[in-house]
């Protein structure tokens, strides 16, 4: 793996729960400042291979390698690699009882060690970067969802990730409150972030994906640009999907 | 804050008239009226207020070992499945037993003075909160773990930045409810063994017949009880200001 331009290589994953089999042999590459988009329906294991990504499920064979280092070896070490992988799940989780400010603080000091003024510097920018400078005394329970969201991709980006992983990050908004997330994401790329998604936003792929992976029942059934994939899709199941969603 | 104030002296108010009006239909030295009752409170206070410290510790030193026993083994007992499978029904199978019943037994262990009560009192109050809490920690998503994880947090930062705030409303709400059955506990304690603390002064009037002296302990009672959940509501609003 001597590519440097390769950020994400995922090299025959597979990943099982007991008996039932989730990824099969899903094979990704993605290159530094590049957005993936993974759709497809609920089930079809896009979540499960994100989450093998920061090892937050281990996978059960394959490999992947982050910026040329192999994290599945057994010798990892988890939290150095954490450190440069962001992650947004569909659930926000912030810390109910920390202000938006201190919770993009928090890892700062405690996992990155850096000093409290310096982490309060970079979480008003990370929080004026999402649109939420003027919010950073507020708790969680006073910003919307969409807010609470930003909150938590700012805390991820505080730690300075390499690469960003967003888990249908706009599946638990109300519809009204998806478009500022969505803004924030679609900056986010087009700064350079490099950025694995996975989301229902038919919209968001269309325009800001790089590449489209359709996945079901474990194994990348397709993948293309967004024209390729939306417009002239090869396979009966992803325009199936498609259709479905149209 | 005004209106808040208000609305207490309204209620104080409500509750002495009403406790007033009660006393004259009941006529009877059972039951006698706010004011008599001021007159034999005056009267009795240089035994009463030693025993209400007597009451109070005993009440205090309870729920406080009570509490320290019970968060550490549910939030331990909630996080392995294995502790908790052998866990669970225990608690049960125990919880539902009214621990007063085992107050003849301590006595005969513990003897008549502070250790009995304080024993009994705890285990009551040790039942209550580890349930509020064991199912605090078990409402906590693992979703909201898995957000710590992946910022590179460890077991520690789990515990500390997601377990206990998830826990210390349960702490407050079940030491809240806990006050009042605390209390009605210390009473029976005292009132059966021993010769000192408000529940033996309650009933050492009552089998003197001197009601208005008994319903002087009772008043010093519920005050205290009254103090205690107040002291608990405004340190769950300190602590958990997030709510």
């Amino acid at each position: 793996m001597a590519d440097s331009d390769i950020m994400v290589s995922i090299q025959h994953l597979s990943k099982s729960f007991g008996e039932t089999e989730v990824l099969r042999d899903v094979n990704v590459d993605v290159k530094r400042g590049e957005v993936v988009v993974v759709l497809g329906p609920s089930g079809s294991g896009k979540s499960t291979m994100l989450r093998c990504i920061n090892l937050l499920e281990k996978p059960t064979g394959g490999h992947i390698f982050i910026e040329g280092q192999e994290i599945t070896g057994p010798n990892t070490n988890v939290d150095k690699l954490r450190e440069h992988v962001g992650m947004v799940f569909q659930q926000f989780n912030l810390f109910p009882h920390l202000s938006a400010k201190k919770n993009v603080m928090l890892a700062q000091r405690k996992v990155l060690k850096r000093s409290a003024a310096e982490a309060e510097r970079i979480a008003i920018e990370q929080l004026s970067r999402v649109g939420l400078a003027d919010r950073a005394e507020f708790l969680p329970a006073q910003l919307s969802g969409g807010q609470q969201q930003r909150v938590a991709i700012a805390r991820a980006l505080a730690m300075d990730p390499h690469v960003m992983l967003f888990d249908e990050a706009t599946s638990a908004l109300d519809p009204e409150l998806v478009r500022g997330v969505l803004d924030v994401m679609r900056s986010l790329a087009e700064a350079g972030m490099t950025m694995v998604v996975v989301t229902h936003e038919m919209g968001f792929a269309r325009e800001v994906a790089d590449r489209v992976i359709f996945m079901e029942e474990g194994v990348i059934v397709e993948e293309g640009t967004p024209t390729e994939v939306f417009d002239h899709p090869k396979h009966d199941r992803t325009k199936d999907f498609l259709g479905h969603i149209k | 804050m005004l209106s808040k104030v208000g609305g207490y002296v309204f209620a104080v108010a409500f509750i002495v008239a009403g406790w007033w009006i009660t006393a004259l239909a009941v006529n009877s030295p059972a039951l006698p009226t706010p004011a008599q009752t001021v007159e034999v409170l005056g009267s009795n206070m240089d035994v009463l207020i030693p025993f209400f410290w007597t009451s109070a510790y005993r009440v205090v030193a309870s729920l406080l070992i009570g509490t320290l026993l019970a968060v550490p083994i549910a939030q331990l007992c909630t996080r392995s499945r294995v502790l908790d499978r052998l866990f669970a029904p225990v608690l049960y199978l125990l919880y539902p037993i009214p621990k007063v019943v085992l107050l003849p037994i301590l006595l005969v262990l513990f003897g008549l003075a502070d250790a009995p009560k304080i024993v009994l009192i705890s285990l009551t109050v040790f039942f209550q909160v580890l349930v509020a809490v064991r199912d605090a920690v078990k409402a906590v998503p693992e979703s909201a773990l898995i957000s710590v994880r992946a910022l590179g947090g460890s077991a520690w930062d789990e515990y500390r930045h997601v377990y206990v705030p998830a826990t210390l409303p349960a702490v407050f709400t079940s030491l809240r409810i806990g006050v009042g059955t605390a209390i009605a506990v210390l009473f029976i304690a005292e009132a059966m063994a021993g010769s000192t603390g408000l529940g033996y002064f309650i009933m050492q009037s009552w089998s003197m017949v001197n009601y208005p002296r008994m319903f002087a302990g009772i008043i010093a009672l519920a005050l205290l009880g009254l103090v205690l959940y107040a002291i608990f509501d405004l340190l769950e609003r300190r602590l958990t200001r997030w709510r």
